[in-house]
């Protein structure tokens, strides 16, 4: 298992997982039916990586909108990259007018043991 | 109070929460809810919210409880089952309803569900969604149960619940959000 890269549609994001650079971006909307499933790679990719790059893993996250069971799913993926003990960043970007976004990465912020940077980014 | 006559889909209005008569309805449907038809409905309700620009509520919340709420359709209301949902805005902000059919079991599970967050004020719904997200367990569609708190927070605990007798043992339920404006 090496890069992933998968093409968001109406319901699901934009996911860029690499080797090189090490880093995991997610981008747009995840709001699929199955978000277990969805998910499911992107776990599989950080128990196989983590653990064996010896570079900081970079992670990247861009949603504009997810339900609430991505929003478990999320809170998995980034147990699983703190399980793994291996050295890791996470920038969280929200438009700077959209409170419910940075109070989730707040939320995330005071959960998972990981760097953690709320980004804010100007509304288009 | 709405009586205690049987009541379907066909003779009950909605919504049956008041929401003001200058309101304009920006989406309405009645049918089974299965993914396609959600996707359209989140669809139509961001290219209505999005027309209507920002001065009428924050969009993107307007559109996360028509999420929540067409998620709550779709994993909860029974397959063949008709749904309804409907969207409304004023000057006021916006008013998100869902509805469909329960089981009295379902209607009971919803009342203690509710009965159990009305309570709290927004820090303690945060504090409760915290601990939903980073607990271990998992409903059957994978969110644990953080919907109905994730839409009393985006809605500032706006919401109601109302149950109709529909036949013996069998409820329809309505959920109406309202998104106030910013003005408000």
């Amino acid at each position: 298992m090496t890069d992933i890269r998968k093409e968001g549609t109406s319901k699901t994001p934009t996911v860029v997982a690499t080797l090189q650079p090490f880093s995991l971006e997610l981008s747009g909307r995840s709001i699929p039916e199955n978000s277990i499933a969805f998910y499911q790679p992107l776990m599989d990719w950080v128990e196989a990586h983590c653990g064996s790059v010896e570079n900081q893993l970079e992670i990247n996250i861009r949603l504009e909108y997810f339900n609430t069971s991505s929003s478990k799913c999320l809170m998995d993926l980034l147990k699983r990259v703190e399980a793994t003990g291996c050295a890791a960043r996470v920038n969280w970007y929200y438009e700077d007018d959209d409170e419910d976004m940075l109070e989730a990465g707040e939320d995330y912020d005071a959960i998972i043991d990981l760097p953690f940077r709320l980004i804010a980014s100007t509304t288009s | 109070m709405y009586g205690t006559s049987p009541a379907s889909f066909d003779t009950i209005t909605w919504p049956l929460e008041p929401i003001p008569a200058s309101g304009t309805i920006e989406c309405q449907f009645s049918g089974c809810v299965d993914e396609v038809v959600s996707d359209v409905l989140v669809q139509a309700v961001e290219h209505r919210v999005e027309a209507l620009g920002r001065a009428h509520a924050k969009p993107k919340r307007v559109v996360r409880v028509a999420i929540e709420l067409l998620q709550n359709l779709h994993h909860h209301a029974p397959a063949d089952g008709v749904c309804g949902f409907r969207v409304v805005s004023t000057r006021q902000g916006w008013w998100v309803a869902s509805r469909n059919e329960v089981t009295d079991e379902g209607k009971r599970n919803l009342e203690e569900r509710y009965g159990e967050l009305k309570g709290l004020d927004m820090e303690a719904l945060r504090a409760r969604q915290r601990e939903v997200l980073n607990a271990p367990e998992r409903s059957a569609h994978g969110g644990g149960g953080v919907g109905l708190i994730e839409i009393m927070r985006r809605t500032n605990r706006n919401l109601a619940l109302t149950f109709i007798p529909a036949a013996p043992g069998r409820w329809i339920f309505e959920l109406t959000a309202h998104i106030a404006a910013d003005h408000d």
